[in-house]
């Protein structure tokens, strides 16, 4: 494809937002796929024992371009108006693994020395599945890519998480005399009050905590014996993983709580000297863009993927403020400014890896 | 390669060849964040880039 049509690449993506794939129905994306990658010339296209769909050209160094096929839940109507395709998952994020897919084959013929990869994984709002399957199965990659909306910012880091639950109890005891009854709920909101202002951040830089679940009692007229939270801390690299539970484990014991880890991502950061973040730079000025280096407060597949390489960044169009929201929409010239962008990019990578 | 000058620390920087204007750099050394400049003279030098931003989102 040497150039690219917006209304063809605006009927691309409406056809796979008219496929609704939450986490677990990412196969419905699997036919559609095929057919677009299959048109546009990849020389490859299979899935992964999980589900994980993969297509490639070319051989040498590896090049991985990930995305993701799953979206939250919740459906959205499908609909473009000439500028702006709206749907589920039009911004997260396969807007831009379209994108991917796209500047993946207008490299095409220019980048033969390398092995290019589109690869659109499951699971990646739930668990990280697919990504975990790539990183087990994938031998070597040179250089990853990863497409996830950053307003064509070239995202070098992303925070990392810890996810636990927190339970209380108490002897309970009448409303009417809470002097002399326990209340689970009491404990809990001591505990969680604490929580919340040790861990009171408000940027990247800063460790981040929300309460995203609470649920206690079960009488009006009752002090309760149960109480259930689940909490989530948010950490730049700067902190580990390791000296937050440590924290968190005092705390709660100091309160009578007990914790349970449910889970625990890694902080993500590279070098601007990385190979694939300077291609990346070069692709945005070859493209006549100034390049915008960006830090996610969030957590995405780079978390896990960084696990491949080094070399690796997040990149896509779209605005992420809109993510996970019912105003998804994407701009058509967004997509194919970020796929002019990653051909540029491929082709850098062709001489840098050279080197 | 061309060796430029730190502004922040005054150590020195080799830069590719081939490397364009506004294009980033981290010094190894002090862990700046550098872009570089090429003036109508085809001269070039580092500056301290803008501070990297903070977008929010998964």
């Amino acid at each position: 494809m040497k150039t690219l049509d917006k209304d063809e690449v605006a009927m691309m993506l409406v056809r796979l937002l008219e496929a609704y794939t939450p986490p677990g129905s990412e196969y419905k994306l699997h036919g559609i796929l095929r057919d677009i990658c299959g048109g546009l010339g990849f020389e490859d296209c299979r899935v992964d024992g999980v589900g994980n769909f993969l297509a490639s050209y070319g051989s040498g160094d590896a090049v991985i371009l990930a995305g993701h096929l799953d979206t939250i839940p919740g459906r959205l109507e499908v609909s473009y108006d000439g500028e702006l395709v709206r749907g589920r998952g039009a911004v997260d994020a396969k807007g831009p693994f379209l994108s991917y897919i796209l500047g993946a084959s207008m490299a095409m013929k220019h980048v033969r020395d390398l092995r290019v990869v589109v690869a659109g994984l499951v699971r990646e709002e739930l668990d990280g599945a697919g990504a975990r399957h790539l990183v087990e199965t994938v031998v070597r990659a040179s250089h990853v890519l990863v497409g996830e909306p950053t307003g064509l910012g070239i995202a070098i880091a992303y925070r990392g998480s810890i996810t636990m639950e927190a339970r209380s109890s108490a002897k309970g005891g009448h409303s009417s005399a809470p002097y002399i009854g326990e209340s689970a709920l009491d404990k809990m909101l001591d505990f969680l009050n604490e929580f919340r202002s040790r861990f009171r951040g408000m940027g990247y830089e800063q460790v981040t905590s929300a309460i995203t679940m609470l649920s206690s009692g079960d009488w009006p007229s009752k002090l309760p014996e149960e109480a259930r939270a689940h909490l989530n801390l948010r950490f730049p690299s700067t902190y580990t993983h390791e000296w937050l539970l440590k924290d968190l484990r005092e705390l709660a014991e100091k309160h009578r709580v007990e914790l349970r880890l449910i889970d625990v991502t890694q902080p993500v950061e590279t070098s601007l000297n990385a190979p694939v973040v300077r291609a990346l730079v070069r692709g945005c000025i070859r493209a006549g863009l100034k390049p915008r280096i960006v830090k996610k407060t969030g957590t995405s597949d780079m978390n896990i993927l960084v696990r491949l390489t080094s070399s690796i960044a997040a990149f896509g169009p779209g605005d992420s403020r809109l993510a996970h929201t019912s105003y998804e929409a994407i701009s058509v010239r967004e997509m194919i400014k970020a796929a002019e962008i990653l051909s540029a990019t491929l082709r850098e990578l062709v001489g840098i890896s050279g080197t | 390669m061309p060796i430029l000058k730190c502004p922040v620390c005054g150590g020195d920087v080799e830069v590719p060849d081939d490397a364009l204007p506004g294009e980033f750099f981290e010094h190894d050394e002090c862990g700046s964040q550098l872009e570089l400049e090429i003036d109508e003279n085809g001269e070039m030098r580092l500056r301290q880039a803008e501070e990297i931003s903070e977008d929010w989102g998964e």
